[in-house]
Formats: structure tokens, C-alpha cells, sequence
């Protein structure tokens, strides 16, 4: 056979592969999200169970994952690589692990994001913030975008931006996240997978309806635009810097150096023009953040000081601004807040005991099936993060700044507490760079400047189907472990639409001054009437026993009480109550001089005083 | 006359002082930065000048905003 027949056969050869992994790629993503709209169908929310989301998903919903897993890896395993296939696959990953739960759920779940509606409401309704009554108030900036939205869209509140908000800003995280994935430093399918690592891990839920999810995609933002402008300048040593002691204190050393703190290790990536306008977008943005979130802005300024010593930032003057914004505005701007309460902002500093206590050990109580989850979540955290110091290990890379981005937020908790929720927020700012760092244990990067430990991996004849089983394996585990703990919670921070109008029944009837009570927080309460009509929780944060909440209502007298299925989930999942402990609270209330003033199947409106 | 001192130093810090003190901070960071950038030809002294003021602009910042939080808290 002449060379030249060869060598069109093998062109031949190698398009019908290609195509065969595109065609296999898209159809399978296409199956998949039939899956997904077939499980959306079938799920019914009256049915879930004590491990909440997972209970009423159906066989549909993980064979759909599977495929969509599926679809990625080929995807991944394409060459060349491209990008809109896996943008495609990434989506449709998303829409499994973010928008199942507001698809299948009837209205908003989280407590929160009802309550952050209700702050947006009263800046619609009186144009400005409503002073010394929530210490979130103090950062109005999330709050105020939202007002303006609602007012732009003619709607009468923002309750209609809470059910979908998590998968809208979960797809727009995308974006700057596949930035981040390209000009890390990690390989180009590395980069691919850790994007869809993060998504796989991400159960942190901290995307509801909240300046913490906004202020993340500042953040993310934030982080891109630094990768984006500089790259590390190659040290000038003749062989790769290794993991030996003595190469290690010299790298230690030439972080510190001054020529390093003032950038000039770096090398701009965009002329000087557009180095400017994006300088001046990015100050915009951390003076955004400022204003809206109280924790990060801190994690910008120690992101951005782990870059600057790491040799991808070449402004020191940023790291400066953003501390500058962000003390500032916290002395000037949320003087109301702190006024009174300076213990809690600095009351936390060295206290790292109390804090790993207040965010690990703490919560690890109630039913068997809550500490399920609690210990399923840690353990999905601790699998990341050995996957991500095996990645550390077998990349080569021009810089340490992924490694340097997953310890930095760590620092914060020697500073704050954060209501016992400090480690959940470190670990989701480090987690888009832990994901890169455990795609690269996979798919590592295998030549640059910072040697790797692992010895070059012997390519084989089946490496590739090795690799794809290997990939789609964890991003399967991941995926699956974060269905069931990002959901696991449910039963009781999910909502029916009877608690939703047993609750506006409520706020319809009752007058200024009057108090509404509730045994736990979980009802979707908070979104109106701020600062009119107050509520009562008789929980106290803590689980006492329903004798001591019927003492607590007793004593306190609230002028409504609202009773729901997703307080008696509480009860039985977190503080061990017996079955049917509401309906047994129901009646000793109605025994102590309180009537049922309307009723739903899924919740009680109590009302105090004999009825008409 | 500690008294003085100390009213003097309250009176300082309050938030016109605390806000003046963080905008000339940033004006001269802005500058640093965009000098940098562009490439405009700063003499070594007219630097180390920038640099001492950016300096001791950002040791008042921290005196005014610690003196604040000490008498307001």
C-alpha cells in the first residue's frame, strides 16, 4: 500500500473516531437530561423521607447522572479536545446536581433566602435599609441589587427569584471558573475536570437567594481576571525546582523578598491598557463586595496576597485597596452592627479549638440518619482534599498559587467564628482550586518549571480507557455522595405550599406589634411585614424538649403560633423528638387557651384566645 | 493634657477624617499602580516619596480606625 493511502486512511480513521466521540458525547447528554425531566415528573415532594432529597428521586434520576457522567468523560477523552462539548456535558451536569431540587420541590427551600426576600422588600417598599435590625442589614449591597431587579421587573417582592436562584448562579459561576481552569496552570482536561469536581463537591450550599452566593461570584470573578493578567516569570535556575528541603526554603525565601511583594516576578499578559480597565473592574467589583457580604472581602484580600507571593499577581496596590475597602467600610459602613457587639467580630481571634469544635463536632448530633449526612459531607470534603494532596504531588506547574489559594482562607479562621458556619465558608473558597489540584491527581500537568514527585506515567495501549473509567468512577462517587447531602436536609428546610400559605395567612392577620411563634426556624417566614410583626423562636438554637417549648410558649404568649410538617421533621431528624410530638404540642396549646385559627395539611396557624 | 491628647485623636477619627484618610490612600495606590502600568517615568525619589506617604497614610488609617473601635465600642 503507498504511504500516501496510509496516511488518507489513518485522516479517514481518525475523523470517524472523532465524530463517534462527539455523537456519543451529545446523545448521551441529550438521554440524560430526558432522564432528568422524566424523574422531575415522577418525583412527588409529599413523600420524602427522613434523608430528604434522595428518597423521591427514583431510579431515573441516578441512571441520568450516570449518563451524564458518561457523556463528560467521552467528551473529555476527545482529541482534540473541545470546548463546547464539555461546556455542554458540564451544563447538563449542573442542571442534575442544582436544579433537581427546585424543580421537584414546590416553592423556595432554606429559611434564609426567605428572609433576605423580605429584607429586598423593605428597601422596595421605603427606599432605604431598616437600621439595628439585622446585623445583614449592615451590608446592604446584595440587597439593594435585588430591590432594584424586583422594582425593574414590576414584581410585587423577590419570593419569584428564590426557587431558581441556585441553578442560575451555579451556571453563571461557570464561566469564570472554566477562566480559572484555563490559565491555572493545571493540564487543559485537568482543567475540565476540575470544574466538573467542583460541581460534584459542592454541597456547601451557600447558593440560595444571599449576598454570600453573589459575593462568590465577585470572588470567582475577581480571581479569574488575576489569572488572567499575569503569569509567572520563569526563575532563573537551570533545573526544575524540586521538592528537596533546601529548594523548598529557597522558594519560601523568594516569596518574601521584596521584589516579589512588588509584583515584579510576574509577567502581564494583556498590554497596558487593558491591564488598566481591568485593574479598575476588579477594584469596582471588591468595592462591591465590600458593601454586601461581611467575610469576602477577606478572602479576596488573602486570595489575593496568596497570588502576589505565589507569582501571579503583579499589583501589590490591589491586596492593599481591598483591605483598605473592607475595614473601612466595616468601621465606617456597618458601625451599626458593631456598635455594642465588638466581641462578636474579634471575640473569635486564636480561638481555631472553638472554632473546629462549633463548626465539626457540634454538629455532628441528632437521628442517625442527620449524623448520616453530617459525617457523609465531611467525608466527600476529606476525599477532595486527598485527591487534591496527591494532585499537589503529581503536577508540574510555573507556579504554587492553586496550593497556596486552598490554604490561604484557612487564615480567616483563626480570625472568625462566623456563627459556627467558618469552616463551611473556608472550605467553599478554596474549593474551585482543591478541585483543580484533585483533577490533576488524574490528569496532571507533566512538565514546567516546579518539578512533580511521581515518576512520568508509563503510557500503555489502554492508558485512555483506564483514565476514562478512573474519571467517570470519582466524578460518579462525588456526584452521588453530593445528591444525597446537599439534599439530605430536606425534609426539613424544603416547603410545602400549605406552609408557605399558612405562613402569608398569618402575616395577613396579624397586627402591627403582635408575635408570631414558631418552634423551630424552618418555615419559610421573613419575607414581609420587617420590623411590623416579630418572631418568636422557642428553640433558642438549641433543642430543648417539647415540654420545655410548651413551657417557652406558655411563658411567652405569642399572639400566633404556626405549627408545620417541616418543624415536626425537625424535631425527629435533629432533636430527637418522638413521632407525632406536634400534634401532641397542638393539643396541650389549644388546651392552654389558644384556638386553630386556619389549617393546611402540612401546617397549623394557631391563634391566641378562644375563637369566633 | 492626656485627656487633650485623647479628644484630639477622637475627634480625628471620626468617620470625615477616617473616609479623607482612605480615599488620599487609594488616589496614591491609583497612582503607584498606573504609573507602573503605563510606564510613566518616576524619579527614584519621587517613588520613595509615593511610597512613604502611601505608608504613613495606611498607619493612620490603622491608628484612626483602632481609635475608633476603642471609643465607640
Amino acid at each position: 500500500m503507498r504511504s500516501d493511502d496510509r496516511q488518507i486512511r489513518t485522516l479517514r480513521w481518525g475523523s470517524i473516531v472523532r465524530s463517534y466521540f462527539d455523537v456519543w458525547s451529545l446523545g448521551l447528554a441529550a438521554v440524560a437530561l430526558t432522564l432528568w425531566f422524566i424523574t422531575v415528573h415522577r418525583a412527588n415532594f409529599a413523600s420524602m423521607r427522613l434523608l430528604g432529597l434522595v428518597t423521591i428521586l427514583g431510579w431515573t434520576y441516578f441512571l441520568g447522572l450516570a449518563i451524564a457522567v458518561a457523556s463528560f468523560v467521552i467528551a473529555l477523552l476527545r482529541t482534540p479536545v473541545r470546548t463546547s462539548r464539555l461546556v455542554i456535558s458540564l451544563v447538563v451536569l449542573v442542571v442534575f446536581l442544582y436544579g433537581t431540587a427546585a424543580a421537584v420541590e414546590p416553592t423556595s427551600s432554606l429559611t434564609d433566602s426567605w428572609i433576605h426576600a423580605g429584607f429586598t422588600q423593605y428597601i422596595v417598599q421605603h427606599g432605604h435599609i431598616l437600621n439595628n435590625y439585622d446585623a445583614r442589614f449592615s451590608w446592604p449591597g446584595a440587597f439593594s441589587l435585588a430591590a432594584v431587579l424586583v422594582a425593574f421587573t414590576g414584581e410585587p417582592n423577590a419570593i419569584a427569584m428564590l426557587r431558581w436562584f441556585p441553578l442560575l448562579i451555579e451556571l453563571l459561576y461557570l464561566a469564570p471558573l472554566l477562566a480559572i481552569a484555563a490559565r491555572s496552570g493545571v493540564s487543559r482536561r485537568g482543567g475540565f475536570l476540575g470544574v466538573a469536581l467542583f460541581y460534584a463537591t459542592n454541597w456547601i450550599y451557600q447558593d440560595y437567594f444571599s449576598p454570600q452566593a453573589l459575593n462568590y461570584l465577585f470572588f470567582l470573578v475577581v480571581i479569574a481576571g488575576v489569572f488572567a493578567c499575569w503569569r509567572p516569570k520563569q526563575p532563573e535556575r537551570r533545573r526544575p525546582v524540586g521538592l528537596r528541603v533546601r529548594s523548598l526554603v529557597e522558594q519560601a525565601r523568594d516569596a518574601l523578598r521584596v521584589r516579589r511583594l512588588n509584583g515584579r516576578d510576574v509577567v502581564p499578559s494583556r498590554d497596558p491598557t487593558t491591564l488598566l480597565w481591568i485593574l479598575a473592574l476588579l477594584t469596582l467589583m471588591i468595592g462591591a463586595s465590600v458593601m454586601s457580604h461581611q467575610l469576602t472581602p477577606y478572602a479576596l484580600v488573602v486570595a489575593l496576597t496568596a497570588l502576589l507571593i505565589t507569582r501571579r499577581l503583579g499589583r501589590p496596590e490591589l491586596v492593599v485597596v481591598g483591605a483598605l475597602f473592607a475595614v473601612g467600610w466595616l468601621s465606617l459602613g456597618a458601625s451599626n452592627y458593631w456598635i455594642g457587639h465588638l466581641n462578636d467580630i474579634f471575640g473569635g481571634i486564636g480561638q481555631i479549638s472553638t472554632t473546629v469544635g462549633s463548626n465539626v463536632t457540634n454538629r455532628v448530633t441528632g437521628s442517625a440518619s442527620h449524623r448520616l449526612i453530617v459525617q457523609w459531607r465531611m467525608g466527600i470534603i476529606v476525599m477532595l482534599y486527598l485527591f487534591a494532596g496527591v494532585g499537589a504531588l503529581r503536577r508540574a506547574a510555573d507556579s504554587r498559587a492553586l496550593e497556596a489559594l486552598v490554604g490561604a482562607p484557612f487564615i480567616l479562621l483563626a480570625l472568625q467564628n462566623y456563627g459556627g458556619e467558618g469552616l463551611l465558608r473556608v472550605v467553599l473558597f478554596a474549593l474551585p482550586f482543591s478541585s483543580l489540584l484533585a483533577a490533576s491527581a488524574i490528569l496532571p500537568r507533566t512538565r514546567s518549571s516546579v518539578r512533580y514527585v511521581r515518576s512520568k506515567t508509563v503510557h500503555h495501549k489502554r492508558h485512555r480507557f483506564t483514565v476514562g473509567v478512573v474519571t467517570g468512577v470519582v466524578l460518579l462517587a462525588f456526584s452521588l455522595g453530593t445528591t444525597v447531602v446537599r439534599g439530605g436536609n430536606d425534609a426539613y428546610e424544603a416547603f410545602s405550599l400549605g406552609e408557605v400559605s399558612a405562613v402569608n395567612f398569618t402575616y395577613s392577620h396579624a397586627r402591627a406589634g403582635q408575635v408570631i411563634g414558631v418552634v423551630s426556624a424552618y418555615l419559610p417566614l421573613g419575607q414581609r411585614d420587617l420590623g411590623t410583626v416579630d418572631i418568636f423562636i422557642a428553640d433558642g438554637q438549641s433543642t430543648p424538649t417539647p415540654r420545655a417549648v410548651l413551657e417557652t410558649f406558655s411563658k411567652k404568649r405569642p399572639h400566633w403560633i404556626v405549627l408545620s410538617r417541616s418543624q415536626e421533621a425537625w424535631g425527629e431528624i435533629v432533636a430527637g423528638y418522638p413521632r407525632d410530638w406536634i400534634k401532641t404540642l397542638q393539643a396541650q396549646l389549644v388546651k392552654d387557651s389558644y384556638h386553630v385559627a386556619a389549617r393546611w395539611p402540612t401546617a397549623t396557624v394557631l391563634e391566641l384566645g378562644q375563637g369566633k | 493634657m492626656m485627656n487633650v491628647v485623647l479628644a484630639g485623636v477622637s475627634a480625628f477619627s471620626q468617620p470625615g477624617a477616617l473616609f479623607v484618610v482612605i480615599v488620599a490612600c487609594v488616589l496614591l495606590l491609583s497612582v503607584r499602580a498606573i504609573r507602573d502600568v503605563v510606564g510613566l517615568d518616576l524619579t527614584r525619589q519621587a517613588l520613595l516619596v509615593l511610597d512613604a506617604a502611601i505608608a504613613v497614610l495606611l498607619v493612620t488609617f490603622v491608628i484612626l480606625v483602632i481609635v475608633r473601635f476603642a471609643t465607640l465600642a
